[in-house]
């Protein structure tokens, strides 16, 4: 069957419903009606994009194993949270920016008699040359507090750290994010944070970009990014597939936290456009108090299968490097007690703005239509742990050979209870994950096998990503275009893959080169029994 | 099923009697305050007490002892000049099972239970053949070592079968390999009141009946775990390792590695499958059972195989023993980069990894998003109140219900009246509006009816608070 003819007789549902949910189908619509020319890049099974029929094939979110602490807050110096905002590779080294929310009473101490909104966020840095070892960078640069040896690299503000691959003004480093104006920092200076009026009813804010040569030392933009306040890690990238910066932002819907989003070929060209909507309320100099009416299109909401209460704390989006067309999104899911009743068993439902939080995945082509799995992918700890209420992940990936390292801050207490707990500390943790393994299609003891739709490859190899563990075993047909097996690659010539490799060479009995099957239209037809499949790829060996 | 999370190695190969490969086989057993490991390991290079060594024997018995189960270090017993007299050699030439007799037969607390070989080094098996059968070895210490006279079983029956007093039963359990046509490596298991009475109790040799080699246990001894229909063909069980799990009322756990053969595989150049005998890739499986006897086996691997590359990608073999910590379980396994052969006669491979699972983690009852629920069949209890191990992350809660007899829900307890349980604990309280009380139902006949959403029910208790 064609694939035109399949996506028809299928009515656009889902075309495999052996394989997930009915809202799994293929993310972003692109390529559908072509061989799918997939060149010598990696491919993932995240959505059913080179999935067009399978039997006893199981889609699986795989979460990442927890490695090791990394850093908890220099509590005198720091308070009591420390939260992860961008990793970064930066010329063989990396780099966490990392935030604080320092205690209340420190900003009465260090700052007599004036209270501002919200200065409690502070973004900080450290670097690392191994990912497991991190040193707070002494930067210096502002004296707060204890005196100026501290890591911080901007007082009074959050948000997240980006590389502009096109140095827009000469800058590599870029900041996308909110402040409030603060004795300490000039490029704080007639910044706004959130208005509100006389009777505390927030009505206007705004968020910022900076930018900086080093990522040490930075400058605002001084006009508004979006005269929003979008409150905290709101991010941007640069897209190479678009050729545009991309910029995600909080929002929210009928009250829950949901994702916006927006393109642009410009960074810079500040404001960034919005819609206005009827019910967007206006505040003084056109300052809107949140993104709260769609004024950008929401890209990520909570829905039905979310318990009720739930929303998306941060978008969290990863362009994946390593494959082609893979956005990884890390959504922190945030599930809220309000007016919940305990009869006395706990505190659930007494503090305001409370509930736990754990991080999901969420699953892109374009960053605009996502799947997203729901159960964690970085699990609660248990109660009596660092990590057992609440746990946000950081952005940004580093590769180590053959294995993905993520950070996530993790706190013990959930998301309200926390002033009440200030004995409390929390802690920054590392994940591993393996090299495209955060999605795998699956199968058990009684084989499972797919068909890809009809692709093109350059290259004279192919290689898998899988795990056949000791008991499992894949073979791999090529077919043409019409699914009919190409002699000498059938089945029956096929020499299994197994155990366990981030890329295995696929054989059949007269060898592994397939070069002559390059620049044509063919299908692979997997069997596969007790293996995760994650990739494949066609290489030039 | 789920998996433990796979730690640091606890041991590599570092030492002369290590020199080819350390682990394989270990085990751990507490000594007053510190734990002690007993460990396989073998020497590279030829030996005069090891001339069998393609029989499966050369390996030694060492000892290693820590504090916390994280650090570990050789103790240096000096007992036996293997590449040198300092080492830490508590067996010579064996490998097999220890475990303590708390009915202290013939004075004696300790016991193993192993093959032996004759060899140079040892003179306590002089007269012994590793085709024979199994002995067992007595100690006061856990590192002298003396052989009991007589032979416990007299079929061949190879490496790591265990023994050891079941307190509820009363009796001597053994769990030893036997080797069924056409299933090869299975597990057999026998209960005997007698430690000492040899033989143990089996059915007579019939030397007509067909079998892989002779002198091997066929079914003399009853069959309990063997291959079945959602293995892959060639694939067998090497090891038993079952353990109790929790004291009045056990449940068994057992952890088998399962080996995959490649026997008669062709590779058409693509890599070294079939090239030799006896040679393929084990994992280690979990097998869970009420009476020891009825074994249900997960197919997914309990510890799966490592990346080709890392040390723990071609065989894996459960360490005997469990150490609670807190809320905890930690275990240790046997790792080989490569795949399962004796050909082999590489310089310091192998290691052994801690592994570490959650307090009755094993096999939970799961739901997703959607919801789900389970009754249980009629129960009594003691206590005043119900814990239970879950994990409901930030999404999940659920919700116990308990009812009467005929499966009414009892006031004060409905669903309705429910406070649920969420996040994540091993011993989380259930509460009804009127709060966690239970104690007027201990004694009578109930059930629990749980309803829960994106959890991981693991296990429930009544306790007296």
């Amino acid at each position: 069957m064609k694939r035109r003819q399949f996506l028809k007789t299928t009515a656009g549902a889902s075309a495999f419903a052996t394989v997930a949910p009915s809202s799994m189908a293929v993310l972003g619509n692109d390529n559908v009606d072509k061989p799918i020319n997939v060149a010598s890049h990696k491919q993932l099974f995240i959505d059913d994009r080179f999935i067009e029929s399978s039997k006893g094939i199981k889609r699986t979110m795989n979460s990442p194993k927890k490695a090791a602490m990394v850093m908890q807050p220099i509590r005198e110096k720091e308070g009591p949270l420390v939260s992860v905002s961008s990793v970064l590779e930066v010329d063989g080294e990396y780099r966490m920016y990392y935030g604080l929310y320092v205690p209340e009473e420190w900003v009465k101490r260090d700052w007599p008699g004036k209270i501002p909104g919200h200065v409690r966020h502070m973004i900080c840095l450290a670097t690392s040359q191994d990912g497991i070892n991190w040193q707070r960078k002494r930067v210096g640069l502002f004296n707060i507090g204890a005196g100026s040896d501290n890591a911080i690299v901007m007082p009074c503000s959050s948000g997240t750290v980006f590389i502009d691959p096109q140095k827009t003004r000469g800058s590599r480093f870029w900041f996308i994010g909110n402040i409030t104006e603060n004795p300490w920092w000039d490029e704080s200076k007639n910044a706004v944070y959130r208005l509100t009026n006389e009777e505390g009813k927030k009505i206007g804010g705004a968020m910022y970009l900076f930018h900086s040569k080093d990522g040490i030392n930075w400058k605002r933009i001084k006009n508004p990014f979006l005269p929003f306040w979008c409150d905290t890690r709101n991010q941007a990238f640069f897209d190479p597939r678009l050729g545009k910066y991309v910029v995600f932002v909080r929002g929210r819907l009928g009250g829950l936290r949901v994702v916006c989003r927006s393109e642009s070929e410009k960074l810079d060209n500040v404001p960034w456009p919005f819609e206005l909507k009827p019910e967007t309320p206006l505040g003084p100099g056109g300052l809107i108090p949140g993104m709260n009416h769609e004024e950008w299109p929401v890209v990520m909401r909570p829905d039905k299968h979310d318990p009720p209460q739930t929303d998306l704390y941060t978008p969290n989006v990863n362009i994946y490097p390593w494959a082609q067309d893979v956005y990884l999104a890390f959504p922190p899911t945030y599930r809220h007690y309000d007016n919940f009743e305990s009869y006395g068993r706990d505190t659930r439902g007494k503090y305001s703005n409370d509930g736990p939080v754990a991080t999901q995945l969420s699953v892109s082509r374009n960053g605009i239509h996502w799947h997203r799995f729901r159960e964690p992918y970085i699990p609660l700890g248990r109660m009596n742990e660092l990590d057992g209420g609440n746990n946000y992940m950081g952005l940004g990936m580093i590769r180590k050979g053959d294995e993905i390292w993520m950070y996530y801050a993790g706190s013990p207490w959930t998301h309200g209870s926390y002033p009440y707990q200030p004995e409390l500390t929390n802690a920054i943790f590392r994940v591993v994950q393996r090299l495209d393994g955060f999605v795998s299609v699956d199968s058990g003891p009684e084989k499972g096998e797919l068909v890809t739709p009809p692709i093109i490859f350059t290259g004279n190899r192919l290689q898998l990503n899988i795990d056949c563990g000791a008991m499992g075993e894949a073979w791999i047909e090529i077919q043409d275009e019409n699914g009919n097996a190409l002699s000498g690659y059938s089945f029956d010539e096929s020499v299994s893959v197994d155990r366990n490799g981030i890329a295995q060479e696929v054989w059949w009995q007269k060898g592994p080169d397939v070069s002559e099957l390059a620049g044509q239209p063919i299908r692979l037809h997997v069997k596969m029994r007790s293996a995760k499949l994650y990739a494949f790829q066609f290489i030039k060996s | 099923m789920n998996s433990p999370v796979k730690e640091e190695p606890v041991l590599v190969a570092e030492t002369a009697v290590e020199s080819h490969k350390i682990g394989g086989y270990c085990q751990i057993v507490k000594m007053k305050d510190e734990w002690w490991m007993y460990y396989n390991a073998m020497p590279l290079g030829d030996f005069n007490y090891d001339a069998s060594r393609a029989d499966g024997t050369g390996y030694m018995v060492c000892l290693a002892t820590s504090k916390d189960g994280l650090e570990w270090q050789r103790k240096n017993v000096s007992l036996y000049p293997i590449r040198g007299k300092e080492n830490n050699v508590v067996i010579p030439n064996a490998y097999g099972y220890m475990f303590d007799d708390p009915k202290k037969s013939d004075g004696y607390p300790y016991w193993f239970l192993t093959h032996m070989q004759e060899c140079a080094v040892w003179k306590e098996a002089d007269g012994c053949d590793y085709w024979d059968g199994l002995y067992l070895l007595k100690s006061k210490d856990g590192i002298h070592w003396k052989r009991h006279p007589g032979m416990a079983l007299p079929f061949h029956m190879d490496s790591w079968n265990q023994c050891f007093y079941d307190s509820p039963l009363q009796k001597y359990v053994a769990y030893v390999r036997s080797w069924v046509p056409g299933k090869d490596r299975c597990v057999s298991r026998l209960e005997f009141e007698d430690l000492l009475s040899f033989p143990w109790p089996h059915e007579t040799y019939d030397p007509n009946r067909k079998r892989v080699r002779k002198n091997k246990l066929l079914d003399e001894i009853p069959v309990v775990m063997q291959a079945g229909p959602d293995d892959p063909p060639g694939m067998d069980l090497y090891t038993s390792c079952v353990e109790p799990y929790g004291s009045a009322h056990p449940v068994w756990l057992a952890f088998p590695s399962r080996y995959r053969h490649y026997d008669s595989f062709y590779s058409f150049g693509r890599d070294s499958r079939g090239k030799n005998e006896n040679v393929g890739v084990l994992d280690v499986a979990l097998s869970v059972s009420l009476d020891g006897i009825n074994w249900r086996r997960f197919s997914e691997a309990y510890v799966p195989l490592g990346m080709i590359g890392k040390i723990d990608a071609g065989s894996l073999y459960m360490g005997m023993g469990m150490i609670i910590k807190e809320d905890e379980i930690w275990q240790y396994c046997g790792v080989l980069s490569d795949r399962a052969s004796y050909y082999r006669m590489d310089q310091g491979v192998g290691a052994i990894i801690r592994l570490v699972q959650r307090l009755d983690g094993f096999v939970s009852a799961d739901t997703d998003h959607k919801g789900g629920e389970l009754t249980t069949p009629l129960l009594v209890f003691e206590g005043n109140r119900l814990d239970l191990n879950i994990d409901c992350g930030a999404m999940g809660e659920a919700w116990v219900e308990i009812k009467n007899s005929e499966g009414k829900p009892i006031p004060g307890y409905s669903m309705e009246e429910s406070v649920s349980v969420d996040r994540n604990g091993i011993a989380q309280k259930v509460w009804w509006q009127k709060g966690p009380d239970v104690s007027e139902l201990a004694g009578q006949t109930i059930r629990l009816h749980v309803k829960m959403r994106s959890a991981k029910l693991y296990a429930f208790q009544f306790i007296k608070s």
